[in-house]
């Protein structure tokens, strides 16, 4: 019976035997670690991409290497994005020109035009709110709520996905701590 | 992946949905165990429950903590609904401390309630599997098999899928050494918890193998399968000390003739 302590002894040991060869295999055959792909998820380069804002000027996910960037998608119809957005606005002044950027994009593409410049309008908001009028940038991020937001880090990897009401501006600052060098 | 499902107008996070689901059904498992073999479990619930909500509080307090420049212009931001403000590390720390403090209060066995804990742990591990299925976490390596599911950006191993069965298979081992959950796994205590949970850890040292990303121990070992070893070895030593049976001297009867020297 498999209870009695000699079987259990037995069970341990071969337990352990087939462990340490595991070990030694997987050690063997991938002793590096893995080259990162461009993928919407933790650890991964983030995808590219280039979008016009409001006003028709393009941004391209490149312009912003070297320091941490927030992309936070949005649309004007969702209560919580609008929310998150003024403490977003709030980290933008304070943080933006020497810790972090900050960029939304609009899934315009399920949202009204009109609608998202009068709130830009009425909400003076002053971070780059760029347009997704086909959706290809949400698909290619894996947008499938409102609102997610990546934290990419200085080298372009995705440090943190955060979906809903996550994104305060203390978990900003805890991201920003966690990505230093 | 899916993180949300959408149910109707509703759309609920898919991960919490599933590891609360898989934490009900252990539950019911160790009840429909206990049960049978005539053994209340209701301290063991509320040791789960308190367990959980210390934990909660004990995350959002080390984060808070660990992070505490950010909340003093806004100190209330603390108690904010937030998903992500949780330190986890910290988190499990005080969900153990705050369960043996409880445990001892109300005097509980020890490994009487490590194997009904265990019956909890090996139900809800598929479903953990399988949410991260949901997240997205834990992707596999790039592989051309048959069965190879397409996440970010390439056909992988589907790792998710690998260890939610090598679980169950765990699970289904404990259903028919129990009878279908009619006796005991092992007449003695501890060994149920000692025997599962090292299975549990050498299914995930094997198919680790199959991980994409893995930090690396002394540049070449896999940090998740020595941490399964260390995990096994402990197991295999608590195992040992347990078995260890304190001889007593034996008890010799003469008889009237051979005590009088007949």
């Amino acid at each position: 019976m498999i209870g009695n302590k000699k079987n259990l002894t037995i069970f341990f040991s071969l337990i352990i035997g087939l462990s340490l060869l595991s070990i030694s295999v997987t050690a063997l055959i991938s002793p590096q670690e893995v080259i990162k792909d461009t993928a919407p998820f933790i650890g991964f380069y983030a995808p590219g991409f280039s979008l016009y804002d409001l006003n028709g000027i393009s941004f391209d996910i490149s312009d912003f290497e070297g320091k941490p960037v927030i992309i936070f998608f949005w649309a004007s119809w969702c209560s919580v994005c609008k929310s998150i957005i003024p403490d977003l606005q709030s980290t933008y002044e304070k943080y933006s020109r020497d810790y972090i950027d900050i960029i939304s994009i609009n899934m315009t593409y399920q949202d009204q035009l009109p609608a998202v410049k009068a709130y830009v309008s009425e909400n003076e908001i002053t971070f780059p709110v760029l347009i997704d009028p086909t959706g290809d940038v949400s698909v290619s991020y894996n947008i499938r709520a409102l609102p997610t937001a990546y934290i990419i880090n200085p080298d372009g990897i995705i440090h943190s996905i955060i979906i809903g009401n996550g994104l305060t501006s203390a978990y900003i600052q805890s991201q920003l701590v966690l990505m230093e060098p | 992946m899916f993180p949300i499902i959408n149910i109707g107008p509703f759309a609920v996070a898919a991960t919490p949905l599933i590891l609360f689901l898989g934490l009900l059904s252990g539950i019911f498992l160790m009840n429909s165990h206990a049960k049978k073999l005539s053994i209340s479990t209701s301290t063991i619930e509320n040791l789960i429950l308190v367990s959980l909500i210390g934990g909660l509080i004990g995350a959002r307090f080390g984060f808070v903590v660990r992070y505490w420049q950010s909340f003093t212009g806004d100190m209330l931001s603390a108690l904010k609904l937030s998903a992500t403000m949780f330190d986890r590390d910290f988190g499990m720390i005080c969900a153990l401390l705050i369960g043996l403090i409880y445990s001892q209060k109300k005097e509980i066995f020890l490994w009487q309630t490590l194997d009904h804990l265990t019956i909890v742990l090996i139900t809800f591990m598929p479903f953990y599997y399988i949410s991260q299925l949901a997240s997205g976490d834990a992707y596999g390596k790039v592989s051309s098999l048959p069965w190879a599911i397409f996440v970010w950006g390439n056909f992988r191993h589907p790792i998710q899928i690998y260890l939610a069965n090598a679980s169950g298979i765990i699970l289904l081992i404990y259903l028919l050494s129990t009878k279908f959950l009619k006796r005991r796994m092992f007449p003695q205590e501890g060994y149920q918890f000692l025997f599962l949970v090292t299975l549990s850890a050498f299914c995930s040292l094997i198919l680790d193998i199959f991980y994409e990303v893995n930090k690396l121990i002394f540049k070449t070992i896999h940090v998740n399968q020595f941490y399964a070893l260390i995990i096994i070895l402990i197991c295999f030593f608590i195992f040992l000390y347990r078995t260890k049976i304190k001889r007593t001297p034996k008890l010799i009867i003469f008889s009237e003739g051979e005590q009088n020297g007949n």
